[in-house]
Parts: C-alpha cells; sequence; structure tokens
C-alpha cells in the first residue's frame, strides 16, 4: 500500500490554475522530488499535502486513511518551511519541543527527544540559543530537528536548500539524504533546481503548468524524457528529427533527445548516427566547452566538448551511439 | 537630509520643548495678582512652593492616581477589544475590508464633543436607553447611567479604540503567519496556535497600543467631565480648575509637570524592552 496517495488533486486560485487533475503515490521510505519551475504547482501539492491548502477537487490518502478534509495539526506530516518558519521568542530546545508538548510527551522524555533530534542534525550544545543566534544553515537543522522530533509519517521540505550559500548546498543535501536513509522516514522535497531532485530523490516528478509530466527515477527521467519540452527541461538535451541526419535508433521515432555529452567529435563522419557540422559559437563551462553546431541538413545541435575545442567557422565531424538516441514523440 | 533634520528639531525645540518648558517654568513660579497670574522664576527668583503644596494636597494627589487607573483600564480594554478586531479584519474577505476599516474609523470623522453628546443623548436618563427599556416594559424607573464609570468607560473605549487597533492590525499585517503555520504543522489547535505563538509575539505592539491609548487618557478631561461620575476628580480636571478657576498657575504648572513624569515611567520601560 502507498504511504501518500493524491488523486485527481485540482485547486484554483482566482482564474489561476495551480494543481490540474494531480494524480501521485508515494512510497514508504521513498525520498521524492516535486521537480517544476515557478508556476508548476509544486508549492501548492506541497501545501495540500501537509493541509495548508484544501484542495477544490480530488483526494489525499495518508497511510490508508483520507485526510483531504483533515486540518494540519492532526496530519501526521510535518513541514520544514522554505523560510524555516522557527518561532524566534523560543530557544531552540523549545522550538524542537514545540510539537512534544502538544502531544503531551512528559518532559524527561521530550529531554532526550529533543537531544535525539538535534543530535541526528548535528546540532548539539545549542539548545538555549535563540534562532536569531545562529547561521542560516544552523536554522535549517533547527527546522528539521523541529519536524522529525515528532517522528512524523512523512516528512514535507519546501525548497530545503534553496536559502543557502551555493557552497553549503552539496554538502547538506547529501547530509539530508543520509538523514532520509537513518531515519528511514518518507521525505517530499520540493525543488526547481533539476540537479538538486536528480542528485538526492530516488523518484523525481516533474510538473508543468499543474501538471505531472513524468514522473521516475533519476535515470529513467534523464535517459528517457517522455515529452520534448522536458528533454530541454533536463539537461537541455538537442532534439533530432531522422530527417536531420542519418539516424539508427534502438525503436523508431519522429524524434529523439540526444544529449550534449554524448556527441563526440571525430576525425570523419560515419554513414549513420553522425554528420558533418561547422562551429557556430563555444561557451567555456568548467567542464568543458559547450559548442553550437550547424548541420549541413540546417538543424542546429549542442555539444559538449571535453578537449581542446575548435575555433568558431571551423569544420567539426560528429557522431554518437545509437543507445544515445531516446525516442520522443512527436 | 539636513533640510528635514533642520524641521524635525524645529518642530519638537516649538512644539514641545517650548510650551514645556514654560510650563515647568510656571511650576517654580510665584502666584500673583494680575494677567498672567504669575511671577516668572527669573523675575523673583525659583520657589517650590507649589510643589510642596501639591505633594500635601491629597485631592489632587487621589486625582493624579484615579487619572493612571483610568487611563490603564482604559488602554486595557481597548488592547483587548483591538485584539480580536484586527485579526478579524484581517481574516475578513478581502473585498470587505476597507468597509470594515472604513466603519471603525468612522468615528474619527466626525466631531469628538458631536460624539461625547450623542453619548449623552443615548445615556441621560431621558435617553434613548432608558425610553427603551421603559418601552420594553423592563424597567419602571430610568436607569442611572449617565455620570457613573459605565458611561465614563464607554465613552473612554470609544474615542480612543483606533489608537489601540490600527498598531495591531499594522502589526498583524506584516506578520509572519508561515510561524502560525508551522505551529499547527506541529499539532497545536487553533487556540493553541494563538496562545503560544500569536499573542507572545504580538506583546511588543500590545504594548505599544496600550502606551498609545494610556498616555492621551491619562490627561483626558473632556469625557470624564461629561460622562463620568462628577464627585470623582480626575488629573485633567484638577489641572483645568486649577488654571482656569482658582487662577493658581504655578500650581497647575507643578500638578501638569507631575503628570507628565508618571506617564515617563512606561515610556521608558517600553523603550528599554524594545532595545533587548
Amino acid at each position: 500500500m502507498s504511504l501518500l496517495s493524491v488523486e485527481g488533486v485540482s485547486r484554483r486560485f482566482g482564474a489561476v490554475t495551480a494543481l490540474d487533475g494531480m494524480t501521485l503515490a508515494l512510497e514508504p521510505g521513498e525520498f521524492f522530488a516535486l521537480l517544476g519551475g515557478s508556476g508548476s504547482g509544486k508549492s501548492t501539492l506541497l501545501r495540500v499535502i501537509g493541509g495548508f491548502e484544501a484542495p477544490d477537487a480530488g483526494r489525499v490518502t495518508l497511510a490508508g486513511e483520507d485526510v483531504t478534509r483533515i486540518p494540519p495539526h492532526r496530519r501526521r506530516t510535518a513541514m520544514v518551511f522554505q523560510s524555516y518558519a522557527l518561532f524566534p521568542h523560543l530557544s531552540v530546545f523549545d522550538n524542537v519541543a514545540y510539537g512534544l508538548r502538544r502531544e503531551g510527551t512528559p518532559p524527561a522524555e521530550i529531554a532526550k527527544r529533543v537531544a535525539e533530534a538535534l543530535d541526528l542534525v548535528s546540532l548539539p550544545g545549542f539548545s538555549e540559543r535563540r534562532p536569531h543566534q545562529l547561521s542560516g544553515g544552523q536554522q535549517q537543522r533547527v527546522a528539521i530537528a523541529r519536524a522529525i522530533a515528532r517522528r512524523p509519517a512523512l516528512l514535507l521540505l519546501d525548497e530545503p536548500l534553496g536559502a543557502l550559500d551555493a557552497g553549503l548546498r552539496e554538502r547538506t543535501g547529501l547530509e539530508l539524504r543520509a538523514l532520509q536513509r537513518r531515519l528511514g522516514t518518507s521525505f517530499v522535497m520540493v525543488t526547481h533546481d533539476q540537479a538538486e531532485a536528480l542528485a538526492l530523490a530516488d523518484r523525481v516528478a516533474v510538473l508543468e503548468a499543474g501538471r505531472l509530466a513524468q514522473v521516475g527515477t533519476p535515470r529513467a527521467l534523464w535517459d528517457r524524457p517522455a515529452t520534448r519540452s522536458l528533454a530541454r527541461f533536463l539537461g537541455g538535451a538537442n532534439i533530432i528529427e531522422p530527417t536531420q541526419a542519418p539516424l539508427s535508433a534502438e525503436e523508431p521515432a519522429p524524434a529523439y533527445a540526444l544529449r550534449p555529452e554524448r556527441i563526440r567529435l571525430v576525425p570523419e563522419a560515419p554513414w549513420l548516427n553522425g554528420a558533418a557540422a561547422t562551429v557556430e559559437e563555444g561557451v567555456f563551462r568548467g567542464e568543458g566547452v559547450m559548442l553550437t553546431v550547424r548541420l549541413d541538413s540546417g538543424a542546429r545541435l549542442r555539444v559538449l566538448c571535453a578537449g581542446e575545442a575548435p575555433a568558431a567557422g571551423s569544420r567539426v565531424a560528429l557522431a554518437w551511439d545509437a543507445a544515445a538516441l531516446a525516442p520522443l514523440p512527436a | 537630509m539636513s533640510a528635514l533634520r533642520l524641521a524635525l528639531w524645529g518642530w519638537l525645540g516649538l512644539a514641545v520643548a517650548l510650551p514645556l518648558g514654560i510650563v515647568v517654568a510656571l511650576s517654580v513660579g510665584t502666584g500673583a495678582e494680575g494677567v498672567p497670574p504669575v511671577r516668572w522664576p527669573w523675575e523673583e527668583g525659583a520657589s517650590l512652593d507649589a510643589w510642596r503644596l501639591m505633594a500635601e494636597d491629597d485631592v489632587v494627589l487621589l486625582a493624579l492616581w484615579r487619572s493612571l487607573v483610568v487611563a490603564g483600564t482604559t488602554a486595557g480594554l481597548c488592547v483587548a477589544l483591538a485584539f480580536p478586531m484586527a485579526l478579524g479584519l484581517l481574516r475578513a474577505a478581502p473585498r470587505w475590508r476597507p468597509l470594515l476599516l472604513a466603519l471603525v474609523l468612522l468615528p474619527f470623522l466626525s466631531g469628538f464633543l458631536l460624539r461625547v453628546a450623542a453619548w449623552i443623548g443615548l445615556l441621560r436618563d431621558s435617553g434613548w436607553i432608558n425610553a427603551l427599556l421603559i418601552a420594553a416594559g423592563l424597567i419602571e424607573e430610568p436607569l442611572r447611567l449617565l455620570g457613573t464609570d459605565l458611561a465614563l468607560y464607554l465613552g473612554m473605549v470609544h474615542a480612543y479604540l483606533p489608537f489601540a487597533l490600527l498598531p495591531l492590525l499594522a502589526w498583524f499585517a506584516k506578520r509572519d503567519t508561515r510561524l502560525e503555520e508551522a505551529a499547527a504543522d506541529l499539532g497545536a489547535g487553533p487556540f493553541t496556535v494563538f496562545r503560544t505563538v500569536t499573542l507572545p509575539l504580538a506583546w511588543p505592539a500590545a504594548a505599544g497600543a496600550f502606551l498609545l491609548v494610556f498616555i492621551p487618557a491619562a490627561g483626558e478631561f473632556v469625557i470624564p467631565e461629561l460622562l463620568g461620575p462628577p464627585d470623582a476628580m480626575l488629573a485633567g480636571r484638577a489641572i483645568w480648575s486649577e488654571f482656569f478657576g482658582t487662577r493658581d498657575w504655578p500650581f497647575a504648572g507643578a500638578l501638569a509637570t507631575a503628570l507628565l513624569l508618571v506617564l515617563l515611567i512606561p515610556i521608558l520601560a517600553q523603550q528599554r524592552s524594545g532595545l533587548k
């Protein structure tokens, strides 16, 4: 049985449709990412799951119980807010203990569980501080500790890495994933950062305009994007059609996604799965130079060149493997 | 910037420091026949007679004390009423909000004396409320409403409520509602959210609202005079009668200065707590 199921959930704000018949299921112990741009409905979906927004239509089920009309304080979900929403008038200890006090946990047990939660987020010895005395990264840890102290069935994270410095993001992301593995609790993370979603989540749901565009493992999303727009959104894949170059793929399709890093520069273009092209421009990307090339058929491709990059205007020969062509619908 | 600063200091000097200086100077002057009925301290030397007289005058000290009680009660009632009103206003549908706010502020737009006169019309023995109660057969003799503490506080709260409501409304409008959501998310029901998060965080705003009512209410003269019990003297009336009745200006100046000093205490207390 799914831990969480969202069935046909719609939510409108005036003339804006934030969620349009959203259907999703989440397994126990999963790290799940909701990926999408602004206006995709990802945050609204998270707020519907947490009980902060009531859907106009549809059903939300948590561990077999219909919670669609259950208010947040009676749901076994816990939210880590993007702004952390720590209580400024309470110490770190009292912030983390807040949920336990509401359950009527005895004081000795509260002290033990708060210490445990602060330990889990590597923040022992901070109990007496006030939130404003902590750095952004420390505040986030307190927010996570506060949410997990009640041992929720499902942890909801709204852009958990969004407010952190670039240097902290990757490490914090990995810590978050390690924490999820240790607790075994299901996490649902909202993010607009595809690298973050693909790196951390077991499964990723891509949302577009309030609808589910695709859901799957990061590998499946990367290798087999379901639509042309998803192929472009995830890693900026090229869209190539059989009229533009001689293609030989593993299965026939009207178009294929071809990732820039899977195209090689070769001395001579092969008859199939290759083409001669002219370099239009190159942009340094750190891990290589992203070339924009123009095939003789007129089509433009992006090619990631790891070695010495050819100058603009020079002629190059390209080749790719049949396995690199991911079939797309028309 | 410097022009603005000049204007600000000019305003403070002319509208605050100068009148204040005059009142303080009066309090250490000596009474005399003539117009004005006082000898300034720089004419005949400073004298603390008025202060000494005041310290021994139980009636005046009682008036001062009663003023603080009336102001404190009024401010407490206003804040207690303004809290639910501010929250209710913000929870109302957006299209009703301007209308509700206008209804709250409407009394401000009508003349102050007009409002007091309206209360007199409602509350006096032959007023609307008594007429209504007699017509309904609930009472036979008119109730004494005008000239009681009830009438006093009705008038005071009615006049001063906006001073408490507006700062609370401003605070509630800009508060971070995520904090209340976080509390609900952690298992707190609506009342617990209010008690543990909304109320403690609104405390400084409530203290500010309290002071905004308390300070002018302590010196209020017209409402207690027209609506309140006639026998109970307040500081406002004491100052008035010393100035215009007995024409003892040094005494009146000392009384006004004393009232101001008493009011400085809660202001300083609030500033100190605000600095922390």
